[in-house]
């Protein structure tokens, strides 16, 4: 077990590590500056893929569709190696092949993650597989299963393609006291400025703060469940001085060391955010986010939903970037507040 | 769980693929090539205030905010909600009405809205959403998926901003179960 394990997790590890590596096959192909246009289309790609899997729409050619000529999905759970899909005809019949239906709703992804790569753009995304009982026959809904895609994207003559997508089923890992943290330099989140939108020429925010703030809360879920590196990527999407709550832990150190004591693998998928509302404020914007942590891939246990609820933030533009100011998490409960 | 998946790999996923490979032989049917995304007549700015528009829609029927106005304002006034029936929900004070009823309290999280696809249509703009509705924090009831489905929307562009016009649910419904599973499903 451990020998086959190896060569995954090293696989994904280069993947996540260096996103940009995926690509370094095309030394000749520039890295495209992405605009906010180009973003959102990316998503929109992304966003399509739940509904052309789960409905198999057009014979499953939407599915296929989705994807550049030469494409490839790779189901790396499929098989002692993976499996692999290429071709419009094979990736239909793969759509074909599961539970479908026209109201069908499996494939809930969320944690969008894009970047600039030489030849277009690559990209990951959590993907929780639901099993949602039918309306009236009685059946329990549950989380049957989830985990990572490993994107590359192309822009063709007919929009933003995958050109690769990978997927990664969750595996947790055990929590670890993690060794003291070097602080790294922060990477910047870049968005190009559209000629339209130049920041500050109006109160408010931009498209590119508006990205670049989702980019920054969408990165914190793999900062936190793959954690490759001690705690450095999820401490440096705060500032210096900033805090999180509960616990209250304040600082990037601290905040690395907290991030390490949390169980973490480098497949292990558990934070899935959804409805990020971003605002303005007169010093920089606050977000909030809804929050299910879920225990998929225990190895034992059937999955569970560990807990779930909203967080509440404050973002500030840095000379690195959006970065989280604060950021307060409120366990969901019903009836009256409580917090 | 890798183990399990090696076993039946190598027989039952080639024995997947060749049917696989022949049903596609046989039905000989191509798509329609439709183009995944166009976003001919909606700005950036078009888009992100949708994509916050339906974000806010959570909060708002979560919590029931401001006595149910909160919720009522995310829609155009002429506005209308379509629960799993279809029956219609239409105007600001139904629709406060309505929120005021089905809330969970100011602190609860329960409309998960994920894979938000936006289209431009001839007077505004027409999307939809995945629902995943979580039972969490609720007393002594454990934490467990309580359903979903998605959402059709339509949406328009007011004086004040991006509205709801109409926003139908339609509950999840999937066809029999394949079998064997694993090897022939897309992940």
């Amino acid at each position: 077990m451990p020998g086959r394990r190896f060569p995954a997790a090293a696989l994904l590890g280069a993947i996540l590590l260096g996103l940009s590596g995926a690509s370094a096959q095309q030394p000749t192909s520039p890295t495209p500056v992405l605009t906010a246009l180009d973003y959102l289309e990316i998503e929109q790609l992304v966003y399509r893929y739940g509904y052309a899997l789960d409905t198999a729409a057009d014979n499953g050619f939407a599915y296929a569709d989705l994807y550049a000529p030469e494409a490839t999905f790779t189901g790396t759970n499929q098989g002692p190696s993976g499996r692999t899909y290429q071709g419009r005809d094979r990736l239909a019949a793969l759509a074909r092949g599961g539970r479908r239906g026209p109201n069908f709703v499996s494939h809930y992804v969320t944690n969008v993650v894009i970047e600039p790569a030489p030849g277009g753009a690559v990209g990951r995304t959590y993907v929780g597989i639901l099993d949602i009982g039918n309306g009236g026959n009685g059946s329990k809904s549950r989380v049957d299963h989830g985990g990572l895609y490993n994107d590359v994207y192309v822009k063709t003559p007919q929009g933003w393609r995958f050109k690769s997508r990978s997927y990664f089923e969750s595996s947790s890992g055990a929590p670890v006291q993690p060794p003291p943290a070097t602080m790294g330099v922060p990477r910047t989140l870049s968005v190009a400025p559209t000629a339209s939108a130049p920041p500050g020429s109006r109160p408010g925010l931009t498209a590119e703060d508006y990205i670049e703030i989702q980019q920054l809360v969408s990165r914190y879920p793999y900062a936190l469940d793959q954690n490759p590196d001690e705690g450095l990527s999820y401490a440096n999407l705060f500032t210096p001085d900033a805090v999180f709550r509960q616990p209250r832990t304040e600082g990037r150190q601290n905040l690395a060391t907290m991030a390490s004591r949390a169980p973490h693998g480098p497949k292990y998928t558990r934070h899935f955010l959804a409805n990020h509302v971003i605002e303005a404020t007169a010093d920089g914007a606050i977000g909030k986010q809804y929050l299910v942590a879920v225990d998929i891939g225990e190895m034992g246990p059937p999955n569970s939903i560990f807990l779930g609820g909203h967080y509440e933030d404050v973002y500030v533009k840095t000379p690195e970037g959006w970065r989280f100011k604060t950021r307060t998490f409120i366990a969901s409960a019903t009836g009256t507040e409580t917090k | 769980m890798i183990a399990r998946y090696t076993r039946v790999a190598s027989t039952v996923g080639v024995l997947v693929l060749a049917l696989a490979w022949c049903v596609d032989i046989a039905s000989g049917q191509g798509g329609t090539g439709k183009p995944a995304a166009s976003f001919a007549g909606l700005t950036a700015a078009d888009y992100i205030e949708i994509r916050q528009l339906v974000a806010r829609y959570a909060y708002a029927v979560d919590t029931g905010a401001d006595n149910g106005n909160v919720y009522a304002s995310l829609f155009a006034p002429d506005g209308a909600f379509a629960d799993r029936m279809g029956r219609e929900t239409r105007g600001h004070e139904a629709l406060a009405a309505l929120a005021r009823r089905n809330t969970r309290g100011p602190q609860s999280a329960f409309h998960f809205i994920v894979n938000h696809v936006i289209e431009p249509a001839s007077d505004g703009a027409i999307g939809k959403e995945y629902l995943l509705q979580l039972r969490m924090g609720e007393g002594e009831r454990p934490n467990e998926v309580f359903g979903g489905g998605h959402y059709e929307d339509i949406y328009v562009k007011t004086p004040d901003g991006w509205r709801f016009k109409r926003r139908q649910f339609i509950p999840s419904e999937g066809g029999p179960r394949p079998r064997p599973r694993p090897e022939a499903e897309a992940r």
